[in-house]
């Protein structure tokens, strides 16, 4: 049977999930602004400014909120009655919020590159304004996180296998207890 | 605007919901993601397969 956590440490664990969730999605919409700039801009000043700015808030907003969200997300479902293998919504957006992070990852190394070149006052204009933008990473991130959001609002129903199982055992369990008592 | 506490069955937060006698088929909505992923997954694959630039090496140069 999973661990169930009691309501009000339950309730606090949403409410950091929530923030931390919602929080990523907005540091995300945030970056993605700065990405259009850097891509549309022509202004070597706004463009450096921006890629510095798009530094910083990828390893201080994004980075941290993702792994809080992931954190968190584990907590609730592995200590309530939701679990992490036994509903396909709870299942798949663990597995994309897996995906993303691993993305986010590979492309974080690459935005603090960008953004020290951005930085570096001898990197020439043509070459500031010639750095490669993260914009079809950026929008593709925002698509999964919104996935993942509406995934977790709705809660389509549909047990797995696994967590048909699971509950049918359960409910064994707690008939043979019935039956006992009785 | 209908009250969910009156309708029958009506699921309450955090409750999961009934659990069925059958082994449940996988839902609809499942199968069309799992088709929409393996179609991105073999874009990203034929991409990478093609010798086109995806990922973090398209910014490297």
């Amino acid at each position: 049977m999973p661990l169930v956590m009691p309501p009000a440490l339950r309730k606090s664990a949403l409410a950091i999930h929530l923030t931390v969730s919602v929080g990523w999605i907005g540091a995300v919409i945030g970056y993605l602004a700065l990405d259009v700039t850097v891509t549309t801009g022509s202004d070597p000043t706004v463009v450096r400014a921006a890629w510095i700015a798009m530094g910083l808030v990828a390893s201080w907003a994004i980075v941290p909120l993702a792994f809080g969200s992931l954190i968190t997300g584990l907590l609730m479902a592995l200590g309530t009655k939701w679990g992490l293998f036994r509903h396909w919504w709870v299942l798949i957006s663990f597995l994309l919020t897996i995906g993303a992070i691993g993305v986010l990852l590979s492309e974080a190394s690459v935005i603090a590159g960008s953004a020290a070149m951005a930085a570096d006052p001898a990197t020439s204009t043509k070459d500031l304004l010639a750095i490669p933008s993260t914009l079809p990473h950026s929008f593709g991130g925002l698509a999964v996180l919104l996935a993942v959001q509406v995934l977790n609002i709705y809660k389509p129903s549909g047990l797995t296998p696994y967590g048909w199982r699971k509950q049918k055992e359960e409910m064994a369990r707690h008939g043979q207890r019935q039956a006992g008592a009785s | 605007m209908a009250d969910s506490n009156r309708v029958p069955n009506a699921r309450k937060p955090g409750d999961p919901g009934p659990v069925p006698d059958a082994a449940p088929s996988t839902p609809r909505w499942v199968i069309a993601l799992g088709i929409l992923a393996v179609i991105l997954i073999a874009a990203v694959a034929a991409q990478l397969l093609l010798g086109l630039q995806h990922g973090p090496a398209i910014h490297g140069s």
